[in-house]
Parts: structure tokens; sequence; C-alpha cells
């Protein structure tokens, strides 16, 4: 039995203890049977003691002090911030990114959770944006879609991939569900891999291994420039290597940030193997230039049979006259009577009546006057004679690159050359001498550039149509019409007779020929462009690249609402294949009315845009490391129309995948939208309105 | 004698023994026309007269047609001997259930439970009710009754009528049983009582008077033997053969419970002061049958004598020695020496009969002693438990106190439960690693409820718990005085306002006596095991070893 | 400290590690559906559950499970909260003011919890040795009782060369030390007189201590101060045992409050879950 020596235990003495209660009897020795009262107030009445609270009070007392205390503090802390209760540093779960240091609160969060109802509002069917997305595209703009997944519009999705399911990218996310602002350890401000195979799951062990090899990068874009690497770098460069560019950047720009190569200018690039193409170098004649206004051929030995007036008018003039001319004619006062004459070949009117004779006269007549006319107007309506009627809202740039700062005096001269005054008898066509040594001259200058012309013969071939009154000339002047002798037995008989009639004239006029000479054949002056008269017709030599007049006109002519009937023509005759500077050599997709004109120049960006590569971090241009290092060019054109093999996954194996890093979002982006391109170059609007 | 009672008050059944005198003429009246006659034939007196001890002891009551005089099964310590009226005995089973008590105390409700935490009391024991004085008094005590028309209840079933003069009620005063049969009244009727203490006293003054009422014990034998499982379950004929040849025996002494404390305390040790009733070595004299009290059993080996188990109301010893003597067929000795802690009230069961009888029936199956012999619980322990008499228990509260934060979780889910007082306390005496606290122990041998003036504490029949009514304990204090343990305290009780209810008579706070109910009345069950976070508590029943072991072994680990 | 259920505690650990390392994993690598949801809820649930055997404890009478039962699931429950926790914060370091107040509240309830277990597994073992049969509330008693006896002793302390050394040793030491409260901590103890060190040494400036307690009428002094020493231990046990749920059930209080804001700014400021 255990000795209880101390404070021995006696079960009679001891009285029962009611440790619940909040009083205990305060006696020092053994506490009275009866206790304090509820209310401390000791009801022994023998021996008083003073009653203690019980630790049982004790404890109640500290859990109710904690509770009205944590309270008290935490009502104290929403009165803080003036008027906010719950958007203020204190609740805040963390600090902003360091970007966004300065915002306050506001900036994200609606203001309406800033008060118990419109908080409790939330907490119970909770769609506002209370993340702030609305806020964060008030300065970084992803386009219309960013909260879409990879920030694309689902009908893109649906184009892509027609047989899918979209039906979930219709969902909205929040910005901040990966771009968790509040700042904590374990808080991600961008995305990482983890993040991509909540949606995606790839099974494969990491880039080097497993990851699929990539598809054609170049995709099936449509080509604005006819332009064929493999032709040029497996070929062409390889003839003429000292005029082959030694890298890419001899005809490309990359710009390291989008990975876009940019075309350097032409004068850079091709114009080293081309300028001389485009200026018409070496061709001869009509090649050189684009004829613009050309005078009809008028059969004046039949108005003159029938006594009727005749006029001056060009020397020479062959054939019918082309599309500009007519639409000049139908613009100005001639045009009723140009276009009542539309059924009647003016070259041949023998058979003609005596009315449409007439009218013919007044026809003649009228021109000349136009002509006139146009000499007291100004450029700009100058240049409206030739446009489409339908042509508005014309800027005076433009206007001035469609007038190809014709010059006045060339109308007065041309009036002078063509339009004689009535009264002046002397013959026109005095240089029928001349013309033959002209075409003697030319035909020196054809045979030299026989070449050209035979060489070209495919190409003329292709033209013959068009050429075909040209050729006539052409032929003409070359075996001094013997060829062509027969198509142009009418017309030459009718020159020949003409000519032969003047043909023995006197030696004066010869010699104002040989005068005239230099200023009628401009050709020869305009061996740099611009305007000039050769014969009947007044010609523009385009010789620049992207010259100006030509760039104008196609454009203008390709535009929809700017077509007529004759656009189709006009643009035939200045985007064919063989056309004075040669745009359609190169530039794809022109001369087709109504579409409009993609010279190419502008920057591709890829619309959709899921990998990047970050060029600038690779390409060292250097000798180890250039653009053939990953581009290879192809021998035939890929299915999507372009002449590079695909970048393989070789060529990245080497470095990444070894020691470098092969996170997927190094080249995986989640915003594809081209806006991320300019996040990436850090071009962000951040002074857009608010 | 005469039917008419004097203007004094002689319905004195409210008041305790020995506070009213007993008129001399009843006196006169016993000694001719009552079986105390014999008593004075041959008196020896020793200190006190005759009437001296009934004037002690003895008091005159008084029931009314229908009043129940005996509850069957209930404890009780005096014998009755009818003045006037008729008495009558039950002997109908099947119409015991008038007689049982109807103040049972349901179960509340979980509503009601927890209305318990918010009825804000002024402080403890706040009775919401009026408590009248009566009640305080006791002389508003209720009159059980059976609730049906006599006369017809006699004349449809079986009874007995108790004549004038005639003693009833002996078995359960001297032996401490439940009383073996229900009386009520007939008719208006007169008794005097006379406490167990009084015929203790008279029995040994007496030996005709002892005799005569052996004798009339003796015919009433087998009811005596009808608590004890084993002898239960034998056959109609070998219980009335066993109980005609079975040998009674009584050791040490029925108050033991006043004495308890100077055994414990005095130089000798408790060994030398427990009787022996048999000793190890010496001859099997038949199987030993507790019906009453506590034994030790002890072994001696090699000089040193422990104990190695103890003997409860029900157990028997002797069976293995006795089954090896039926094997062998030879005598054989005793393997324990058996003690009587306490009182001890033994029958010993011949062992020709017993092998006779008893052995073929129970063959089926042994019951083996109680006493612990494999050692499970240690000897410290075990003599720990029945030194103090902690095998009297058997809902004794244990705590583990290597488990025991202080939290007092306990005591405050008992308060809780009981008013606002406690009605244990958490402390008592340990040993090593436990301590066996100041709760009641519902007790085997419940020495607390002889003596209740109006049956307030009493055994509930089916669970064997001991319950104080409250409104029936009038605060006289003898429980109290009588638990050994101390156990049950009187506590002042307050009206709503929250002020002491004073007792008219004394003038003092009146009192009401409390102690553990094993919660009753609440939905879970005892409050404080369910209360205590750290299983630490335990209420351990004496009564089958293996249970102890099982409690002990999870407090030693 | 004792594991009293080690099985079903060592499966709930192993599993718990399992999910830790899974969980941890998962949010370093940045995952875009957080766990920080979910885990919300179930800390939530959790939380409600551990403070309901606060609760429970108030409701003894009710047949809903044993006090002790409840503990076991609470200390369960502990350990997975301190586990979603973690997931919940994302195995990372808090910011803003209001969420490192919420975070080093719930560390600082939880570590208590855990070092509270400890206590109340630990300490009652020593505690019984401390001061045998005596009831925690009688303590002021005795206290008071063996100031009283030592008050008396040095009365009757006899004339004699040491007296007047062992009457300021009396003054100068014992007394005060009687007199004094304990803190949290014990004090050494010396081997061979079982009494504190300090103590001693004090008392070597007056009197060999060995001296002191050799004569008749002082070594009483002695038995007294010992006395005093044990029960000094016993208020400190007392106070640990008692005292640490003076800060663990206060702050669940706290808790309550910080956890109720935390989930209306949380819900109020987001823009529903994310699918």
């Amino acid at each position: 039995m255990s000795s209880g020596h101390r404070g021995s235990f006696d079960s009679r003495k001891t009285r029962y203890l009611r440790p619940d209660k909040p009083w205990t009897c305060g006696r020092p020795g053994q506490p009275c049977s009866r206790g304090p009262s509820a209310s401390g107030l000791c009801q022994n009445t023998d021996s008083e003691c003073s009653p203690m609270h019980s630790e049982g009070w004790w404890r109640s007392k500290t859990v109710r002090s904690a509770f009205v205390l944590t309270l008290g503090l935490v009502l104290f802390a929403m009165t803080q911030n003036e008027g906010q209760i719950f958007q203020q540093e204190i609740f805040s779960p963390g600090p902003l990114s360091h970007a966004h240091g300065k915002l306050d609160c506001a900036a994200c969060h609606s203001e309406n959770l800033n008060s118990f109802g419109g908080l409790f509002a939330n907490v119970l069917g909770g769609t506002h944006d209370n993340l702030g997305s609305q806020g964060c595209v008030k300065c970084h703009d992803l386009g219309d879609h960013s909260r879409k997944s990879h920030g694309l519009d689902p009908a893109t999705w649906a184009e892509l991939y027609p047989e899918k399911d979209i039906s979930e990218l219709q969902d909205e996310t929040e910005c901040a569900q990966c771009h968790q602002e509040h700042q904590s350890s374990g808080t991600f401000l961008n995305m990482n891999d983890r993040r991509c195979q909540n949606c995606h799951q790839e099974k494969f062990d990491s880039f080097s291994k497993g990851h699929a090899d990539f598809s054609d990068s170049y995709g099936l874009k449509p080509r604005s420039f006819n332009f064929d690497h493999s032709t040029h770098s497996l070929r062409h460069f390889i003839e003429v290597p000292d005029q082959a560019p030694a890298t890419c950047a001899g005809c490309h720009s990359l710009e390291v940030n989008t990975g876009a190569m940019s075309v350097l200018p032409f004068a850079e690039s091709c114009g080293g193997c081309h300028s001389s193409e485009i200026s018409g170098q070496g061709a001869q004649g009509k090649n050189q230039g684009i004829e613009i206004f050309k005078l009809p051929e008028v059969d004046f030995q039949t108005l003159n049979d029938h006594g009727l007036q005749t006029y001056s008018w060009a020397k020479y003039p062959e054939g019918r006259t082309n599309a500009w001319t007519k639409r000049w004619f139908l613009n100005g006062e001639v045009g009723d009577s140009f276009d009542q004459l539309s059924d009647l070949n003016l070259s041949r009117l023998e058979r003609a009546p005596i009315e449409r004779l007439k009218d013919v006269e007044d026809f003649v007549q009228l021109t000349q006057t136009e002509w006139a006319a146009a000499l007291e107007e100004d450029l700009q309506q100058w240049v409206a004679r030739w446009m489409s009627p339908t042509v508005a809202d014309l800027s005076l740039d433009e206007l001035s690159d469609l007038s190809g700062q014709f010059p006045h005096a060339l109308l007065q001269f041309v009036q002078e050359q063509w339009f004689v005054a009535i009264e002046n008898e002397e013959p026109l066509n005095l240089t029928v001498v001349d013309e033959v040594e002209q075409g003697k001259n030319s035909q020196d200058d054809m045979l030299a550039g026989e070449d050209d012309m035979l060489a070209g013969e495919d190409d003329m071939l292709a033209g013959e149509d068009d050429m075909l009154a040209g050729e006539d000339d052409m032929l003409a002047g070359e075996d001094d019409m013997l060829a062509g002798e027969d198509d142009m037995l009418a017309g030459e008989d009718d020159m020949l007779a003409e000519n032969t009639a003047h043909s023995y004239g006197d030696r004066a006029s010869e010699k104002r020929a040989d005068e005239y000479r230099r200023f009628v054949t401009g050709v020869d002056w305009a061996n740099a462009g611009g305007w000039y008269l050769d014969g009947p017709s007044l010609w523009y030599r385009p010789v620049q690249h992207a010259d100006s007049f030509l760039k104008a006109w196609i454009e203008l002519e390709s535009r929809n609402e700017n077509r007529d009937k004759f656009s189709g023509d006009i643009l035939k005759e200045l985007t064919g294949e063989y056309s004075a500077g040669r745009c359609q050599k190169c530039h794809v997709g022109l001369g087709i009315a109504g579409q409009e004109v993609n010279w190419g120049h502008e920057k591709e960006i890829k619309d959709l845009d899921f990998t990047h590569f970050n060029h600038a971090s690779h390409v060292f241009n250097d000798e180890g490391r250039q653009c053939n290092t990953c581009h290879t060019p192809a021998e035939t054109k890929s299915a999507g129309g372009h002449d590079w093999l695909s970048v393989s996954k070789e060529s990245c194996l080497e470095c990444h995948g070894q020691q470098i890093q092969q996170d997927c979002i190094l080249c995986h982006k989640y915003h594809a939208s081209p806006f991320i391109r300019e996040l990436n170059t850090a071009t962000m609007e951040i002074f857009k309105k608010k | 004698m005469r039917n008419e009672t004097n203007n004094q008050e002689i319905d004195s059944r409210e008041h305790c023994f020995s506070k009213v005198p007993v008129p001399e003429e009843i006196l006169d009246w016993l000694k001719v026309n009552s079986v105390l006659s014999i008593v004075l034939s041959d008196y020896k007196k020793r200190g006190s007269s005759f009437e001296d001890i009934l004037q002690n002891d003895a008091r005159i009551v008084s029931y009314e047609k229908s009043e129940i005089i005996l509850r069957k099964g209930d404890y009780g310590g005096s014998v009755l001997i009818p003045i006037e009226g008729t008495v009558r005995v039950n002997l109908e089973q099947s119409q015991e259930h008038r007689f049982a008590r109807k103040s049972k105390l349901e179960k509340r409700s979980w509503f009601s439970a927890i209305g318990q935490l918010f009825k804000k009391k002024k402080t403890q024991e706040t009775f919401s009710r009026v408590v009248s004085q009566e009640e305080i008094s006791g002389s508003a005590g209720r009159k059980p009754r059976l609730n049906t028309d006599i006369d017809k209840f006699v004349s449809q079933n079986l009874t007995r009528r108790i004549g004038i003069g005639e003693i009833f009620g002996e078995i359960a005063a001297l032996r401490r049983c439940p009383r073996t049969a229900s009386v009520f009244a007939g008719t208006d009727c007169k008794l005097v009582e006379i406490r167990w203490q009084g015929v203790r006293d008279l029995l040994a003054r007496s030996n005709e008077f002892e005799r005569f009422l052996e004798d009339i014990i003796g015919d009433r034998r087998h009811q005596i033997f009808s608590f004890v499982n084993m002898i239960q379950n034998l056959s109609e004929d070998v219980q009335r053969t066993i109980s005609s040849k079975a040998v009674f025996e009584r050791h040490g002494s029925d108050d033991w419970n006043r004495n308890f404390r100077k055994v414990l305390n005095s130089d000798k040790s408790l060994l030398d002061q427990e009787a022996v009733v048999l000793n190890q070595g010496h001859h099997m004299d038949g199987l030993y049958v507790v019906l009453n009290g506590f034994a030790r059993v002890t072994r001696k080996d090699g000089g040193q004598e422990s104990t190695t188990g103890y003997l409860r109301p029900g157990d028997v010893y002797g069976l293995k020695e006795l089954t090896r003597m039926d094997e062998r067929g030879e005598d054989e000795v005793a393997f324990h020496t058996i003690r009587a802690v306490g009182a001890l009230d033994l029958v010993i069961i011949p062992k020709s009969d017993f092998n006779e009888h008893v052995l073929p029936e129970i063959q089926k199956g042994i019951e083996t002693g109680r006493s612990n012999e494999e050692g499970y619980i240690s000897r410290e322990l075990l003599d720990f438990f029945v030194d103090r008499r902690i095998v009297n228990g058997n809902q004794t509260m244990i705590i583990d106190l290597n488990r025991c934060t202080d939290c007092d979780d306990c005591v405050k889910a008992c308060a809780v439960t009981h008013g606002g007082n406690p009605r244990f306390i958490r402390e008592g005496h340990r040993h090593a690693e436990l301590m066996v606290a100041t709760a009641c122990m519902h007790c085997a041998d419940p020495v607390c409820l002889v003596g209740c003036p109006t049956g307030a504490i009493h055994r509930e029949a089916n669970t064997g718990n001991v319950i104080i009514t409250t409104n029936e304990c009038i605060g006289c204090g003898t429980c109290v005085e009588s638990c050994p343990y101390n156990n049950i305290r009187s506590v002042e009780i307050h009206d709503a306002y929250g002020k002491p209810i004073i007792d008219l008579e004394t003038g003092k706070p009146a009192l009401k006596a409390t102690k553990c109910d094993l919660c009753i009345d609440q939905p879970s069950g005892p409050a404080c095991a369910n209360a205590c976070p750290h299983d630490a508590l335990h209420r351990v029943d004496f009564s089958d070893i293996s249970k102890v072991t099982r409690v002990i072994e999870k407090i030693t680990g | 400290m004792t594991i009293r259920q080690p099985k079903p505690l060592i499966l709930l650990g192993l599993i718990l590690v399992f999910f830790v390392i899974q969980n941890y994993l998962d949010i370093k690598s940045g995952e875009l559906v957080s766990l920080a949801y979910e885990s919300g809820w179930l800390l939530l649930g959790s939380f409600i559950i551990l403070a309901l055997y606060g609760m429970r404890k108030k409701f003894p009478f009710l047949p809903i499970g044993k006090t002790s039962s409840w503990l076991q699931l609470h200390l369960g429950i502990g350990l997975l909260s301190g586990y979603l926790f973690l997931v919940h914060s994302g195995f990372a370091w808090p910011q803003g003011s209001f969420e490192v107040a919420l975070y080093f509240i719930y560390l600082l309830l939880m570590g208590s919890g855990f070092i509270g277990w400890f206590i109340m597994r630990w300490l009652p073992k020593p505690m019984r040795a401390d001061v045998e049969n005596l009831h925690p509330s009688r303590i002021p008693f005795r206290r008071s009782e063996i100031l009283e006896e030592a008050d008396a002793l040095v009365l009757k302390v006899e004339e004699g060369a040491l007296s007047e050394r062992i009457i300021m040793g009396y003054t100068e030491v014992i007394r005060p030390f009687l007199n004094a409260r304990p803190g949290l901590l014990h004090s050494k103890r010396h081997n061979e007189l079982e009494i504190p060190t300090p103590i001693v040494q004090k008392l070597a400036l007056y009197l060999p201590p060995s001296v002191l307690f050799s004569t008749e009428s002082s070594r009483p002094f002695h038995k007294l101060i010992r006395e005093k020493s044990d029960l000094d231990r016993m208020i400190v046990h007392q106070r640990w045992i008692r005292g640490w749920l003076f800060l663990h059930v206060p702050l669940t209080a706290v808790l309550f409050i910080l956890i109720a804001l935390h989930i209306f700014l949380v819900l109020g400021f987001s823009s529903g879950g994310a699918s």
C-alpha cells in the first residue's frame, strides 16, 4: 500500500471539488463544501474566504478576449484605407510583379468589391471580372480574342482544325490564371512547361527524346514574289559568282525578333542583276517604253477624195488606237464623236458612206480642238483624261505619280508635231526617206538588239497579239517592211504613195527632217526614263525599279472601283510579261483587275505563330553558323509553293538536349496572335487610351 | 391488544429507530404473544435487557390496506412482527410485477440532456421544484401500494397469511440477502419492526431464539441458493437435496464496514486479523459456496503466503479439489487457504453429496473458480484490492495515473449531469500507477442499503446498480456512515433561488445523500468514462477476474 | 511521445508522405489548376472537425463516441490538416500581411497542438512521482503549512555556535525559497541532498548544508525544503499540463475569424473556379 505520508488522502474529510464552476473557494485549507455562489460571493458564514476564479473561468475568459480582440483588429484593419475596405495593402496576398509595382488595387480589381455587399454578392455568384483581366488589357493589347485560348478567335481554330471539336475553346480564361500577379514564392508570373501540360497532354520525355519532327514551317501562304531560291542559289549564283551575294544577307535582312526575312530594297538585292531588265537596256523600240497615247490611223486619202478637209495629224500613225487613247477620247468632248466611229476602221474608209466620212472629219477636227483645249488646262485635269471616270478621291501624291510629271512643253510640242495649223499646208510626212534611214538605223539597232528580240522572241511570240501592229511596224522597220508588206499593204501603199509622192522632195525639207529627227526620235533622250515622243505615240519609259508612274497606274487600274472596260487592256499593257519595266516578271498577281496589288514588300507577319524561334540569339553570321546551317534550298518547289526544305529538328538537337535548356516554352508560346511579337519586341503601346 | 392507538404518534414509520420509544404495552404484548417470547426463555442479559434492545432497535409501523410492506429483491435489514391486522406474503410469481418499483428512472431524451447544459443554476443541487418539509423529514414518504383490489387479489392468487406475532423478513435481515418475497397489508395493520442489529443482539443472548430462527431459515433455505448461479442451474430436487444437507457457516461480523478502518490501521497484519475458514493442506470437506461477504484466497509457497485470489458472493471454491477427488477416488487437501474478509456467509456442500449429485450435472460446463492463478495481476495489486475490499465493487472507478493529466474532465462531466455537483472525488488510494477513486462501486455486498429508513437507497433489480431516489431520501446520513469507502456524501440542497432549503425541524440546511448513480438517466451511460480524453478512467467489475485483468493489463501496458 | 495507436497512425503517416511528395512536385512545377481551392475546402472541413472536438467535450452525456476516440480523431485530422496546409499554401512562405498572419497563427495553433500532444503523453508519469497522494488543489494549503512549520521550527533552534548562522541561513535563503513561487522550469537538483542546487550554493555561504542539516533541530528543515521543492516541481508540471491549452484554445477562436475573412476575400476576389 502506498505510503501517504505527505498530505494523505482522507476520504472522510475530502469534499467534492467543483472544477466546472467559475469561482472556487479561496480557503487556504480544505475548500468548503458549499463553494462560492455563482456571482463570486463566499457562502460560508463560518469561515469566510475570498473566492478565486477557477481555471475554467480563466480559460473561457482568454478565449473570449482573444475572439473579441481579433474581431476588433480585423474590423479596425478594414477601416484603415479610406473607403476601401478590402482593397488595401493589408489584405493583399503579396507584392505585385516589379513592373506593376506602382499600381494600386483599383487598377485591376473592380470597384464594387469594396463593400461587404459587393464582395458577398461575388462570393455567391462570382462572375465579375475581379481578377482584373479587363485591367490587364487596358495596357497590354493582345488583340480582340486575348481571353480565348491562345488568344485566337475560335473561328480561326475551326479553320485550322475543321475536324476537331472546338467547343471548349469558346471558354474564356482570365489572365490571372496563368500570370499570377501577386508574387509569393509559390506563384508563377508566366507560363512554364507544366502549365502547358494542363491541356496538352504530350507524352514524351523531352525535346531531345520523343519530340515530333518539325512540320513545314514555311506553310502554304501565297507568295508575292516570283522568286525561286533554288534556281538562283543552285544555278544562277553559281554561274555568275562575282555578282552573286555572299550570304543571304546580300538580299535579305533578318528581323531578329520576329524571324521575318525582309527583302532588302531592290537596288541592294535584285538590282545588281536585274536593273538592266527593268530599264530595258538592250531592248529595242517598243520594249523600252510603254505606249501611252497613240493617235489612230485615219484614212485621209479617202477623205481627200471625197473633198473633205484633211487636217494635220501625226505622221505615220499605224493601226488603231490603244485603250488609253480610247479612254482619252471618250473622256473628252470628242468622246461622242469617237464613240460613233467605233465600228469603223478609220484606216480604211473606202467603203464608208459619206456621212460617216463627215463624222470622221469632225472627229479629226475635234481631236485637234481637244488637244488645244487640253493645253489650257492643268496637269491634274490632263491626268483625269486618262483615268476611268469613276475614279475619285485621289490624293495629290497619287495624282502626281499618275501624271508622270507630264510636261506642258511636251504637250505643246506634240501639238506642233501632230496638229500643225490648218493653214500650214506643209506636207506632214517629210521624213519618209529619213524613215527609211530611220528604219535602217533602227534596223541596225534592231539588228544589234536582234539578239534581244530574237532571244526574246519566245516572249514576243506570246505577246504577239498585242504587239501585232507594233510587230508589223518593227518588221517593217527591219525588212524595209518587206515581210509585213502584205499586211501593211493598204496603209503602206498609202504611205508609200504619199511618201513617194513626196519622196523626191526638196532638199530643204530634207534638212528640216534632219533637224526634226532629233526631236522626234526622243527614245534616245529617254534612256534615263520619262516621256518621249515617237511618231504618232506618246511613250513613257520606266527605268527605275518601282517606277512611280507605272506603279501608280497599275495600282489604280487594279482597284475594283476604278474599273472600266479599258482597265483590263491597260493592265495588260502595263503588266504584260514583256512590258517595259518587267513588273510582271517578279511581282506575282499583278494585272488582275479588281485584285488589290501586293507588291510583296510588306513584312510577312505570320498570322498564327505558336512557335517562336529567336534568331537573334542563334544567328551569329560567322563562318560556322550561317543561314544555311539550318535552312537548305530545295530543288523542287514544295507543295506549299516555296523552295526551302523545312528546318529539321536535327539542327536544334546539336545544342538543345545536350546541356542547354529544352523547355516547351522556350519555343512554344501561349499567346499566338501577332501581338505577342510586339510584346516580345517591347513595342507595347502603353500610351494607348485607357 | 387494544386496537386503538394512543394520541401519541405511534405511526412512526417515518422516523428512524430509537427516536420514538416503543410503548410499554406493546413490549409486554410482544413478550407474551410473539415469537420473541422464545427469546425470553433463555435470555442472558449481557448488559442490556430485552426492553433496552427493543427500545433501541425496534419501532412500530402501521400500514394501510394494500400498502406494500416488503418488496422481493429489496435489501432490508429488519424483521417484522405483525401486531394487528392481516399481513400477507405473495407466493404467486406471476403477480410479482405488481410489487415492482414504479419509480424507474427513465433515460432522458437528447434534447433534455442537452438542456442540462443551459439550465443556469445558481448553485449545485438546486431543486427547481418545491421541496416540502415532509419530503425532508420523510413524512411525505411514498407509500407504495398495490393498485388493485386486495380482496380480489387474495382470492385469485396464492398468498399466505402471516399470523399475529409471527416473524418474517429474517432471511434478508440476517443473511444480507435480498428479500425473498413480497409482503403486503391485507388490511390496515400495525407491525413491530426490529432492525437487524437488534435481532443480532437478541440472537446473541438467546440460543433458543437462534435455533428457532435457524429452523425457520432452514425451511426456506432453498431460497437462499436462488441467486447462486451454479446452483440455480441444477435441477429442482438436487437443489433440495443439497440445501437440506448443506452446512451454513458464518464468519466475521456483519457490520464489517464499521471496523474496516480500524482493521486497516491496526498494527497486526491483515492476514492475522482475518478469520481462517479453510486451511491450505487441510482436509477438503466440500464445496465452499459464498453466499455473502468476501473471502481471500491465499497460498503459501515456501514460507511466503500471498494472496492469489478472492471470492465474492456467488463464487465457489473447491471445484478443482473435488473433481480430482472424484477422478482419483481419494481424499484431497485444500490447495489454498480461505480467510473471511469482513463478513463471510458460507454454505458448504459436503463432498459426498457434491460428488454424487452435483458433479454429474455440472460436468457439461465447469465454471472454474474465481481465484487468480495465472498471475496476470501482480501480487501486490491483488493484495491492495483485497485489503481495501475493493473487490466488493461492480463498478469500481479505477484511474490510470500514467494517462491521467489532471484535466478534471471526468469531474466536470459528472457535475454537468448532476446539477452542478459531481458525485465522486478524483482522489483515492493509490497503488503504483493506478488509483481507486472515491466513487460508488455499486458493491456486490451493498452495506449502505441496510438501515435506510425510507428505502430511498436501493438496488435496481435489472442492472444491479445502487441508486438513491432523491425525493425519498430524508438525509439521515445512515448510508453515508455505512459506506466503508466513504463514497456517499451528504449535500445541502438549494431552492430555485440558490438559497439552501432549511429543515424546519433542525433549523439547519436540509441534506440529501448523493453518490454516483452511473448516470442511469443520461443517454450515454457513465459520463466520466465517456469524458476522459485519455482513456484513463475505467469502471471495473470485480465479479469476473478476466475483466479485471484486461483493464489492469491495459493500465500496466 | 508515446503513440497509443501506432498502426493507424503509421499508415496515415505513410500515405501522407506519399501525397506530400506528389503534391510538392506538382505544385513546384507550376501547374495551372491549383490545388489550393480543393485543399482549402478540405482544410476548412478538417478545421471544423478539429474544433468540434472542443464542442464534444461539452456534451459528455451523449452517446456520440467516447471522448478518447474523438481525441484520436482530433490527432489524426490534425496531422492530415498539416499536410493539407502544406499543399494549400503551395509549399511556400506567405506574402502579404494578412496571409502572413493567417499562416503563422495556423502554425502556432498546430504547433501548440503537437506540443500539447507531447506534453499530455509524457508528463503524467513524472508528475506522479512528484508528490504522492496530494491533490493539486491542496498545494497552496500545503505550501502555507510548510511555511508555518518552518517558522515554528526556527524558533526551536537551540542556542549554540551555529545557531546564529542557522538563523541567518534561514532568513536569507530558506524562508524566501519556501515563500517563492516557481516559474516554468525546474531547478536543478543536488544529487545527494535532493534540493535545488541554487539553494545549496546559497546556503553554503552561511553554512555547509551538510552541517546545517545534521543537527537534530535543523534536520527537519531539510525535509521541508525537499517537500517544497517537490511541490514546486508539481506546480511546474501542472502549469505546463494546463497552460498549453491557454494557447491552443484561444487560437482556435482567433483562427476562426481569420479563416472566415480569408474565405470571404478569396471567394469574393475570384472569378469562379478554373475549369
